[in-house]
């Protein structure tokens, strides 16, 4: 028995592994289905009429010649360079628009890499908060100098979390909850979303972090001058 | 047979000309390029698309996502001011390869 959509998600995955994207990948399987349509209105059935609508559609190789030509705007490379630095290197098959096989991560080994992911910057976070954040600040006091804008912002919003971090942290599980509960896409993009998150996050805390280490050598340094 | 070189070199004032008509999709260009043609013009399927993200690249269409009478997704290509002026460009060139070819057969038979 010929299953049309299983047959589809195929030519898909054929296409993808030559390097055509998803968004192009929507807009030609679109393209297929009209034309299996037209052939079936002929009379054929559907096994032929897939045949001669992936035939017409082109070779992947030849078809991927000329998609590299064509290039990719902007946006697509930014929204690949985001699926891969959130670690999505598959985030395409994640959002087509095929309904069956569409290759989800399950719910708790995301979660569970989550978890992990922001383990170090929750850790680094908490250390800087007890351990160098009020050594800083002392520095600074006793060498008068002020700290510059970017660093005194990013230490005013790490203190904001800090004083309501049990009032955030519901927050969160209660959104989450939320979209886990009522949002059909949602899985769609739970993969996507959180690793873009934890990207953010862990980028976010190591700067901050060397930022503060910099600035604490530099305090350090005005400290001997004064001396 | 059309030679590739000419329907590739045709393929973008087509394009353009169709669109200038008003709002379409890949599918139905294809289509229509085939029935003006009487089934001469006949593009692979997957080659139309490059050319249509090139030109939307070029900024000379644009491309909007919306949806089929049976509600499936579909890309609606447009055009743009570039474009219009594109179109006038290619339609002077090919007006006057034309106007030359046509000129010479005349004087054949003189």
């Amino acid at each position: 028995m010929f299953d049309l959509e299983k047959s589809i998600v195929n030519w898909r995955e054929e296409m993808r592994a030559a390097g055509i994207g998803a968004a192009v990948l929507d807009e030609l399987e679109g393209h297929l289905r009209e034309e299996i349509e037209q052939q079936l209105q002929t009379g054929l059935n559907l096994p032929a009429a897939f045949g001669i609508a992936t035939r017409q559609m082109g070779q992947t190789a030849a078809l991927k010649a000329e998609f590299s030509k064509a290039g990719t705007t902007i946006f697509e490379q930014l929204k690949q360079l985001a699926g891969t630095l959130a670690g999505t290197h598959r985030y395409q098959l994640a959002a087509n628009m095929n309904t069956i096989a569409t290759k989800l991560e399950p719910r708790w080994a995301t979660y569970l890499k989550t978890a992990a992911f922001i383990m170090p910057a929750a850790c680094l976070w908490v250390l800087s908060c007890v351990f160098i954040l009020p050594k800083l600040q002392q520095l600074c006091v006793v060498a008068k100098v002020t700290m510059p804008g970017p660093i005194a912002t990013a230490i005013a919003l790490s203190d904001l979390l800090r004083q309501n971090l049990i009032a955030t942290s519901a927050m969160v599980l209660l959104t989450l909850i939320l979209l886990e509960w009522r949002a059909h896409w949602w899985p769609n993009y739970r993969r996507f979303v959180f690793g873009t998150v934890m990207f953010v996050l862990n980028s976010g805390t190591l700067l901050l972090i060397t930022a503060l280490l910099i600035m604490a050598v530099m305090v350090a340094a005005h400290l001997s001058g004064e001396k | 047979m059309i030679r590739k070189e000419l329907v590739a070199a045709s393929a973008e004032p087509l394009i353009l000309s169709l669109l200038a008509k008003g709002e379409s999709y890949g599918y139905a260009i294809i289509q229509e390029v085939k029935a003006r043609s009487g089934g001469k013009l006949n593009w692979t399927d997957g080659m139309l698309y490059p050319v249509l993200h090139r030109l939307e690249r070029r900024g000379l269409i644009k491309a909007r996502w919306g949806e089929s009478e049976t509600g499936r997704k579909r890309k609606y290509y447009s055009l743009k001011k570039d474009g219009h002026q594109a179109l006038q460009i290619h339609n002077e060139q090919w007006s006057m390869v034309h106007s030359v070819l046509s000129g010479l057969q005349k004087e054949q038979y003189v």
